[in-house]
């Protein structure tokens, strides 16, 4: 009973993910990191977070906004596990090092590298009483991501 | 632990502490273990990077003092920040 809640909020946060990206114009390069801000939980946050993965140095400072987009597209075409939190959260893994978290409306929250252990990082969730479980991948996500990611690897 | 590690903890804990929003719950997380994980290695610091540690727990602390009456996750996060190193500061900061 409680994995299918789980699979619902899942569900439900794909399906307005992919609704949401169906803002993406890909005619351009311009175009395309415009338009990829309003995927975003607000438009602003996609340049606050490019400026903490810089601080980070998670990111180069040659092209930062166009890394860290195809980067978020490329845990989502490669991630090999998915946590779903009963707050309405959804964390795709990739390698273990790299997690992008969608909310509830299916809007990107965060992306980021990950420089300590999986577990220490899901342990901590554990630890503040986070009600979530844990999913293999998502192969409706990975399709539309590689086929965005196809689409912008020349930019 | 490799001291390029450490050094990238550190920055990490600057980063985290540097961009820190009280709306920004994931990033506080990282604040905190960026934390935890640099205090269990805290012995292979050099003497520059434990001055650094202490320079950042200060910044860590004033923004505790400066979010603490915000009820979200990312201040619940800060606290837990802050009572890893509270008891290493002078009493007065306590």
């Amino acid at each position: 009973m409680k994995k299918n809640r789980f699979e619902r909020i899942h569900k439900t946060i794909e399906d307005r993910f992919i609704k949401n990206l169906e803002m993406l114009d890909m005619s351009s390069k311009e175009r395309f990191l415009e338009t990829f801000a309003s995927l975003w939980k607000k438009k602003k946050s996609f340049k606050e977070h490019i400026k903490t993965r810089l601080r980070y140095k998670h990111v180069p400072e040659r092209n930062a906004e166009m890394f860290y987009a195809k980067k978020i597209f490329e845990v989502l075409a490669s991630h090999n596990k998915v946590i779903i939190e009963k707050t309405g959260k959804v964390n795709y893994i990739q390698n273990e090092d790299w997690i992008v978290v969608l909310t509830k409306q299916g809007k990107i929250k965060t992306a980021f590298k990950l420089d300590i252990p999986l577990q220490k990082w899901k342990n901590s969730h554990k630890f503040m009483g986070k009600d979530e479980v844990e999913n293999y991948e998502s192969k409706q996500i990975k399709t539309v991501a590689q086929r965005i990611l196809g689409r912008i690897r020349k930019f | 632990m490799k001291v390029n590690k450490l050094k990238q903890l550190l920055r990490g804990y600057w980063a985290g502490l540097e961009s820190f929003d009280i709306e920004e719950e994931e990033e506080a997380n990282l604040i905190f273990l960026y934390r935890q994980e640099l205090e269990e290695n805290k012995h292979l610091l050099s003497k520059k990077d434990k001055e650094k540690l202490y320079e950042y727990d200060l910044k860590a602390l004033e923004l505790y003092e400066k979010y603490k009456n915000f009820k979200t996750e990312a201040v619940d996060w800060l606290k837990e920040t802050v009572k890893i190193f509270k008891s290493d500061l002078s009493p007065q900061l306590k």
